[in-house]
């Protein structure tokens, strides 16, 4: 609060305002620069291309809505829809399960927590790194640690995870909830932020370990669950990178691991075709919107504030 | 002056100034096919002063013989500098049509047959009839397969043509016999591969599988039809393709084959590492000019197959030479002629091809041909000598690719992953297959 006051006592000196305001744009301008000519910019330039021919070589010519309409008529689009929504709404909820629970035992307070913390970190930096979806096809490959491991227990004639199309989405869920490293985090910072005194209270009450975690540290904790559900969502529709290298770029083996993104990537710089690219990258945009909004709708529903 | 221009006003102008230069830096890509002073491309100026940029896709020899190459010529003409722009496959493509987009096309272009009209199509190749500094003449036989609609948008740098390869080593471990592969029909390929794997004892399988476009594209041909027509239409019927696909699902039902999921691996993997790579399948298909980078993985005594027929006739197989890549002239350029003296001598240059050898394929200038055949490996000489046995029996040029159709191998394969994983039967999957090929042309056309 202090420091709200003093800066509007500051402000009261006309001149003194005139020269802050002039310093906070001269140190905004990195930041508007980045805004207005990598992000703005090229997004406007999409919109426009989105409903154009553009080949990346050609100038393109306005077509109206046509790349729109092509959209909901190409199976192969909406096939990366589906396997991008089985991606999405499979592999979130696991990840932020692992992540809480993780959180929930590193809580208790142990030795070497730091070393336990950065371990499990760790993969979230790692994850959607070009090295470890590379790691990833040595160990689900056919010949790969997996399924040498298996064969040690006398398992044999196994697939190939990720060039079967059963298995191979799954090794990519499985990549990213390895990362859960990142949500967990925040969901322990999130922990130490409830008052043991509610524990204490509840425990004098005779409240058992776990109607203390469903009826304390859930609600005290949803605002911290929703932040994650938001972050994590709005990451996942635009996962590009795993799917990229595990499959060899192609999406395959058929089509089962053709995230959206990489359809996406695949029309634009494979089939020349940045207009209906473009118009892909908006409704994605549209898509993420919407379900952020949704989540943001029904999150009053069940995110407790406490204050 | 400009401390009257408030602030918001100042914001709002920079953000249209910048937004609308950003428009017009993502739009103003008019290729102009004509320009580039193409009447100016006369031989005489091939050598004047000139920066040429050169650029291909690579591995370790390629760069380093190139860079020789170009070494020699520019130390013959010293007038011209040349810069060198090697990238890998994957990222060349992206690279190069984002220089297009951006005006700076390099001049020289390693051109591969599934682009050239991606490209060519679209303005951004110089039709390179008209450039004087390079000497057609010993090339005449190939220049077909880089014409399209009457304009040269890049000459073969060589040829490859497809084979079924055989590792003699594991048929005699096998027991097996080579077939006749002047008679041989799939039916009796399938029946070998069988016989292969079943004698093996699990050692190995009878033959790896590819699907591609290339191998589409010869079954096609063996029933009179072809991927595509010379106007760049689709060119088969959904029926042919639902016949092969049959055949692809007996032969991975008969064990001969791959299992279906060692073939999603295989068509992901490096040729080193592929079944056939690794002494894993007795047989492979691959074109003629990698049976050395074959041999030299697997260690085996490779021999070179004619692929099999519907009639049992060899000159019925539907074998076509390949350009196993371009050179071609961006239209960007400024100096056509000088472009085309470094692609003459790249083409022509009897010194040039000792050191590029067979790895731009095999040439097609006969006089080069004779000069390198005595400096090769013993495995490039067998495929040298393979083409020239199925020279007499190819009678075909297929048509270059339409534009769009840059994907088609992928398409082929992933709906050859449909059946042999029996998520579609043949016909279904022909029909998709054939829907998909239409609906490239047709968002290109």
């Amino acid at each position: 609060m202090s420091v709200f006051e003093e800066l509007r006592s500051v402000r009261s000196a006309k001149s003194q305002g005139k020269r802050d305001n002039k310093a906070a744009f001269f140190f905004l301008l990195p930041w508007l620069l980045g805004v207005v000519l990598i992000t703005a910019g090229p997004m406007l330039a999409s919109l426009w291309l989105s409903f154009t021919n553009y080949n990346l070589i050609q100038t393109p010519d306005f077509i109206g809505v046509q790349n729109y309409v092509r959209m909901f008529n190409d199976p192969r689009l909406l096939n990366s829809l589906r396997v991008t929504f089985e991606y999405v709404f499979v592999s979130v909820p696991i990840q932020l399960v692992v992540a809480l629970a993780a959180a929930l035992v590193l809580d208790k307070g142990m030795r070497a927590l730091p070393f336990y913390r950065s371990v499990f970190y760790l993969p979230s930096l790692l994850g959607s790194s070009v090295a470890v979806a590379i790691l990833w096809r040595q160990i689900f490959g056919q010949g790969g640690l997996v399924n040498q491991a298996l064969g040690l227990v006398g398992l044999h004639n196994l697939p190939g995870w990720i060039s079967d199309p059963q298995f191979a989405l799954g090794t990519i869920i499985l990549l990213n909830v390895w990362t859960f490293g990142a949500p967990m985090i925040i969901f322990l910072a999130g922990l130490r932020q409830i008052p043991d005194m509610y524990y204490e209270a509840a425990s004098i009450d005779g409240a058992g370990r776990w109607k203390r975690f469903l009826r304390i540290t859930l609600p005290m904790l949803s605002p911290i669950i929703f932040f994650n559900v938001i972050l994590q969502l709005i990451g996942a529709f635009q996962s590009f990178t795993q799917a990229f290298i595990v499959s060899g770029g192609t999406g395959g083996p058929s089509d089962s691991t053709m995230f959206y993104t990489l359809y996406l990537y695949q029309q634009g710089f494979n089939q020349f075709d940045m207009g209906y690219a473009s118009a892909m990258a908006w409704l994605l945009f549209i898509i993420i919107a919407i379900i952020t909004a949704v989540t943001f709708v029904t999150s009053k529903y069940w995110v407790f504030y406490d204050n | 002056m400009s401390q009257q221009l408030s602030r918001r006003q100042f914001g709002a102008l920079a953000l249209t100034g910048i937004g609308t230069s950003i428009l017009l830096a993502g739009c103003g890509t008019s290729a102009t096919p004509d320009s580039g002073g193409a009447s100016t491309a006369a031989a005489g100026d091939a050598f004047r002063k000139a920066t040429v940029n050169l650029a291909w896709w690579t591995n370790p020899v390629r760069t380093k013989y190139t860079g020789e190459i170009v070494k020699d010529y520019t130390n013959a003409h010293s007038k011209i500098t040349v810069n060198r722009a090697p990238g890998e496959w994957a990222t060349y493509w992206t690279k190069l049509s984002t220089q297009v987009a951006g005006h700076t096309e390099p001049d020289v272009i390693q051109m591969d047959q599934a682009y050239i009209a991606e490209y060519g199509g679209r303005g951004a190749l110089l039709d390179m009839s008209k450039v004087g500094s390079i000497d057609v003449g010993p090339l005449k036989s190939s220049l077909a397969a880089g014409t399209l609609d009457g304009k040269l948008y890049g000459i073969p740098a060589g040829n490859t043509v497809y084979a079924v390869l055989a590792n003699k080593t594991l048929f005699t471990k096998a027991g097996v016999d080579l077939p006749d592969d002047k008679t041989w029909t799939w039916d009796d390929y399938i029946d070998l591969s069988a016989k292969l794997a079943k004698a093996s004892h699990g050692a190995f399988t009878g033959t790896s599988w590819f699907g591609g476009d290339q191998d589409v594209q010869i079954w096609l041909k063996q029933h009179g039809e072809q991927l595509y027509t010379a106007k760049g239409k689709l060119g088969f019927s959904a029926k042919t393709v639902a016949s092969w696909f049959a055949m692809v699902k007996k032969l991975f039902a008969s064990g001969g084959g791959p299992t279906d999921d060692q073939y999603t691996n295989d068509i992901a993997t490096s040729v080193q590492q592929e079944l056939f790579g690794t002494n894993k399948s007795a047989m492979g298909w691959h074109w003629n000019t990698q049976l050395t980078a074959l041999a030299a993985a697997n260690g085996g005594d490779l021999v070179l197959l004619r692929p099999p027929s519907v009639s049992g006739s060899a000159k019925k197989n539907g074998l076509y030479f390949k350009p196993s890549m371009y050179w071609s002239v961006g239209s960007q350029t400024k100096y056509p002629a000088q472009a085309g003296g470094l692609i003459d001598y790249f083409l022509n240059n009897v010194s040039a091809a000792k050191l590029q050898l067979v790895d731009r394929g095999i040439p097609t200038n006969e006089k080069v041909i004779k000069a390198i055949t005595p400096l090769l490996a013993k495995t490039d000489q067998r495929a040298v000598t393979y083409m020239q046995n199925v020279k007499s029996e190819i009678s075909w040029v297929p048509p270059i690719p339409p534009k769009g159709t840059s994907t088609v191998a992928q398409v082929a394969q992933r709906h050859t992953e449909d059946v042999v994983f029996g998520r579609a039967t043949p016909s279904a999957a022909a029909s998709a297959f054939r829907a998909e090929v239409q609906s490239l042309l047709d968002s290109n056309s």
